[in-house]
């Protein structure tokens, strides 16, 4: 059974699994590095999508596992070389002011409370940074 | 030369038209002032902030020494799409297709660190108003 993540932006809560089979190494790092907290930001590169910046998980040595360039909906994307955490909620491409079209490691899936928790990732755009809080989700 | 007054959440910029660039775009840009929008920060063209252009002269007007790269401090506008756009740092004109051209119509000249600061601070901020006016000095 996949490894799971709990999210808590703003007061509303939802969660996801991570890809532990397709990106292993990432996976690994990322879990432990739980708990993260911070401000998630509206991207200024990617488009639909919020992220925040886990200076701890900064390393471009970490491998690009499971590669996207462009983000679904409901995925939370890893970019090794800025410790970027991506939470997309439409259309959104790994970028910014040098790559027009990078790559990013798609690390967890979202599908739990997922309509609720993209609304608030969304709202980051208009309203500014709002705290998160990604923490493990215990197997019950 | 004519120069704009800009102000956005009570701190005042001034920048001047610039008309030799771009002299229709300049022109129509010119006639549609005063402009009292939201300015919201932009999602694909990085450290910029954009707001909405209603129709008229300006969206009749076609991109004049079109670029893609905005230093900051640069008001940009896509006359036909409607949009404007005014960079506070690194950005470039770029849409979910990927890279697009504007128009430069006028560069930010007078007070012009404070503005771009509060520009800046709109990423943790969110939306603030803001006004465009001609300056009469």
């Amino acid at each position: 059974m996949s490894r799971r993540i709990k999210i808590q932006l703003d007061g509303v809560s939802g969660s996801g699994y991570l890809h532990e089979e397709a990106a292993p190494t990432t996976a690994a790092r990322f879990w432990a590095a739980l708990p993260i907290e911070g401000t998630l930001r509206h991207v200024r590169w990617s488009g639909d999508a919020g992220y925040i910046l886990a200076s701890e998980l900064a390393d471009e040595s970490i491998p690009i596992e499971h590669a996207v360039s462009f983000y679904p909906p409901g995925s939370i994307a890893f970019r090794p070389e800025h410790g970027e955490i991506a939470f997309c909620y439409g259309q959104a491409q790994a970028r910014d002011h040098m790559q027009p079209a990078g790559r990013a490691s798609h690390l967890a899936t979202l599908d739990r409370n997922v309509e609720a928790l993209l609304e608030a990732v969304a709202s980051t755009r208009r309203q500014g940074g709002k705290p998160i809080r990604i923490e493990r989700e215990e197997a019950k | 030369m004519k120069e704009i007054a800009i102000e956005v959440d009570g701190v005042v910029g001034l920048a001047e038209l610039l008309e030799s660039n771009a002299p229709k775009a300049a022109a129509a840009f010119w006639a549609s002032l005063p402009i009292a929008t939201t300015l919201t920060h932009t999602q694909w063209s990085g450290r910029a902030c954009g707001f909405s252009l209603d129709g008229g002269a300006l969206q009749k007007v076609g991109l004049e020494h079109p670029v893609c790269s905005l230093y900051p401090g640069t008001l940009g506008v896509h006359p036909e799409r409607g949009e404007a756009l005014l960079s506070y740092g690194p950005s470039e004109y770029r849409s979910e297709l990927g890279p697009e051209y504007l128009t430069r119509v006028a560069r930010v000249t007078g007070n012009r660190e404070a503005l771009l600061a509060v520009l800046s601070r709109m990423h943790d901020e969110g939306d603030k108003r803001i006004t465009l006016r001609r300056n009469s000095g």
